[in-house]
């Protein structure tokens, strides 16, 4: 089964999937990001540019520090996020899903020169192309990844029915579906939530209380198993 | 479409997700696809920059625009493969061309510069629909769509033009002339006057970025139209509850299956045939023909099919307009400094700008420890989700609940020591310390410390009562574990400063009350 995430093994052998970003939002990170940073050295050469070549100097300083540190500080201080991640929904983990070490950050931060090579960044491009989990040159060093940060679990409402027990034992996956079906309600359309309901095994729905729907039915179910 | 032999996992993505997915897709295929877009491409390249080779630009200008046409059996590589079907080159060179004549004009006319056009392609290429019934399909998918299929077109050319010119520039740099100066080159550029060869140059540059990105753009806009279709009309749901059926089904299969074939090999030898029931069924299938017709003709009517969205978002439109604001007053001081041109003119400009250096220093080291703040709150907020806030309730095997202690300790170690019961005298001094410690002075000892690091912990905190605790921590780590019994004059005066260090109030509140006495 093809997914887009990348799996980690915890010592205690469970399996994490971590939803790796790719070579579209992270353009755009980066060109968010970019643009901010031209921002800043715009206003810093402007100003400078009055202070003859003392500004001159202080500015070629000040543009070093802010092109070098610029992602590192953010990086490490504000949870992986530079502004430009932080708009995409990105961060930047290590590649076991631990939070990014100063270490990391400089290396992969440092290697950007490298994906810059040839020209405008052409090596950064295909590598993050051609690597399963979407990694940079910088990325491969430092052994770091970039994923979207995860959603906050807010729980969709589902129509309040007195809660029953389904009539048989379901697996994680198939009681996932069936609450799944119950948060969907608004966004798909009633037939093809009928159809849905159709495809169940019979056994599933008591007999005793046909005049209820299947779909009214399921919804009881969800219920139960949100344990209303 | 049999959905339990899909090759991808279904659930419902973000935009950006399924694009992802979509260049894994394309990682995936990646040989058979790059391998077909230039069969389909570099005869057709070869053959223009033949009969043209002054115009190498417009040779791969046509190249470009013909993309919808070519990307076609990419698209046709990827659909196979989500089903787990390999058709080899040949078939697909076959295939391919019978599809590039579908709707041809359309697709590089009107077509060819819409922002979705990778979404858009399955559906006139694997739904077969065109006209109104296309624009229908389309309006439908695109009404809750997100708008990265957009950014992905933007991007994507983004990226294959950089490439182009990256690609350029490199074989530049392996060139063995003089002459590659920057401005000469440009002139040629701008100019066009002779030198081809740069020309040529961008033109492979740009054949080899779109041959190289096709595949990840097509994979990319696939992926998303599946994405949004199993999210409108859940297929993670369809495949799990087919799965949940068939599962049941099987189980109840075994003895019915086997009752019915009796009954079948019963009736076939007690009952003749019958033709009269066969054209029977046959009006019954043509009747429940129509009615399956006319139900799918009702339901493409209904709302499903026709659905308009309104939708009103506040937007920024500058988001920088703040800073240019900034800039502009900064460029009017800069046009006034040296439009008046005089000496004190210039001189009042270096005085203020200094003044500003001035103040946006001072600013900063005003801000600073804001600031610093700032960047820590995010460590923090991480930090304290690390550590859930719950008081330990034992540390190194000692029991440090509060109602588990006597009311008097003092006095209690002390009858324990009389007892000769040494070890749990002093265990239960160090034990009210540390509780005391926990609950009264805030100390945030985690589970898993050693006795120095609670100590180390006091001694961050300042307390006024640190050299007695570790005084005390020393005395219980002797008889811990080095078995070393304290003298007895160290016991009692352990015991006898206790209350002092650790509950100031009571013996104030007792002095006070001898002096009311």
């Amino acid at each position: 089964m093809l997914d887009n995430t990348s799996k980690v093994e915890t010592p205690e052998g469970i399996e994490l999937p971590l939803e790796v970003a790719g070579v579209v939002p992270r353009s755009m990170a980066y060109f968010i990001d970019f643009l901010i940073f031209l921002t800043i050295a715009y206003i810093l050469a402007l100003v400078m540019g009055f202070l003859g070549s003392f500004g001159e100097g202080l500015f070629l300083i000040l543009y070093f520090i802010i092109f070098w540190l610029y992602p590192v500080i953010f990086e490490v201080f504000r949870n992986g996020q530079t502004p430009g991640k932080k708009a995409m929904g990105l961060k930047v983990v290590h590649q076991d899903g631990t939070p990014i070490s100063l270490n990391a950050s400089f290396v992969r931060n440092i290697l950007l020169v490298a994906d810059f090579l040839p020209f405008f960044y052409t090596a950064g491009f295909i590598s993050m192309l051609f690597n399963k989990d979407f990694k940079r040159l910088g990325d491969l060093a430092a052994g770091t990844v970039v994923v979207y940060t995860e959603k906050e679990n807010k729980e969709d409402p589902i129509p309040q029915l007195k809660p029953k027990a389904p009539a048989l034992p379901l697996s994680l996956d198939e009681q996932r579906s069936i609450l799944s079906l119950a948060e969907r309600h608004q966004q798909l359309s009633e037939a093809r939530q009928q159809e849905l309901s159709a495809l169940l095994p019979e056994q599933l729905f008591p007999a005793k209380e046909e005049n209820q729907s299947r779909l009214k039915q399921l919804h009881a179910f969800a219920n139960w198993l949100r344990g209303h | 479409m049999d959905l339990s032999k899909i090759s991808i996992k279904l659930r419902p993505r973000n935009g950006y997700a399924a694009i992802d997915l979509g260049t894994r897709m394309a990682q995936k295929n990646w040989k058979s696809m790059f391998l077909s877009a230039v069969i389909f491409t570099l005869p057709l390249f070869a053959l223009l920059i033949f009969l043209m080779p002054n115009h190498p630009i417009w040779a791969i200008f046509v190249v470009w625009w013909l993309k919808p046409l070519w990307e076609r059996p990419l698209l046709l590589i990827l659909s196979q493969d989500v089903f787990h079907q390999r058709p080899t080159l040949k078939e697909i060179i076959l295939h391919g061309f019978k599809l590039l004549f579908k709707q041809l004009i359309p697709s590089i006319t009107w077509r060819r510069f819409s922002p979705t056009r990778s979404f858009d392609a399955p559906v006139m290429q694997l739904e077969n629909l065109s006209g109104s019934e296309r624009r229908e399909r389309l309006t439908a998918l695109h009404s809750r769509s997100p708008s990265s299929i957009s950014g992905m077109t933007i991007m994507m050319h983004l990226i294959e033009s950089l490439m182009a010119f990256a690609i350029m520039l490199f074989i530049l740099q392996f060139l063995p002339t003089d002459d590659i100066e920057w401005k000469i080159f440009l002139e040629n550029l701008v100019t066009n006057s002779g030198l081809h060869l740069y020309y040529l140059l961008f033109a492979i540059g740009w054949y080899l970025a779109m041959v190289l990105m096709a595949p990840f753009y097509v994979a990319g806009g696939f992926s998303s139209y599946l994405n949004q279709r199993s999210i409108r009309e859940a297929w993670d749901l369809e495949l799990v509850f087919r799965q949940l059926a068939a599962k049941h089904k099987s189980r109840s299969f075994d003895y019915k299956n086997i009752i019915v074939s009796i009954l079948v090999c019963s009736f076939i030898f007690i009952t003749p045939k019958t033709y009269s029931a066969d054209e029977q069924e046959i009006d019954l299938y043509a009747e429940q023909k129509s009615r399956v017709k006319a139900q799918i003709e009702n339901i493409q009517s209904g709302p499903d099919y026709k659905r308009t969205e309104t939708t009103t978002e506040l937007r920024r439109i500058n988001p920088l307009e703040p800073n240019s604001d900034e800039d502009e007053s900064e460029e009017a001081d800069e046009s006034k400094s040296s439009s008046s041109s005089s000496l004190i003119g210039k001189e009042f400009g270096r005085v203020l700008s200094w003044l500003f250096l001035i103040a946006l220093i001072v600013f900063i080291l005003f801000k600073i420890p804001a600031m610093i703040e700032y960047f820590q709150s995010g460590a923090r907020s991480k930090n304290e989700k690390l550590s859930n806030k719950k008081k330990p309730e034992q540390l190194f095997g000692l029991d440090l609940k509060l109602e588990n202690l006597p009311d008097d300790i003092v006095q209690e170690s002390k009858i324990l020591w009389q007892q000769s019961q040494h070890r749990e005298a002093l265990g239960l001094l160090y034990r009210a310390s540390l509780s005391k410690l926990i609950h009264q002075f805030d100390c945030e000892f985690e589970d898993g410390f050693t006795e120095l690091e609670c100590l180390i912990i006091v001694q961050q905190n300042q307390l006024s009562l640190s050299p007695y605790f570790s005084e005390l921590t020393q005395a219980w780590r002797l008889l811990a574990y080095g078995h070393k019994l304290p003298s007895e004059q160290t016991f009692l005066t352990l015991a006898d400063h206790w209350s002092n260090n650790f509950v100031p109030e009571t013996s104030e509140s007792n002095k006070q009350r001898g002096v009311d006495e």
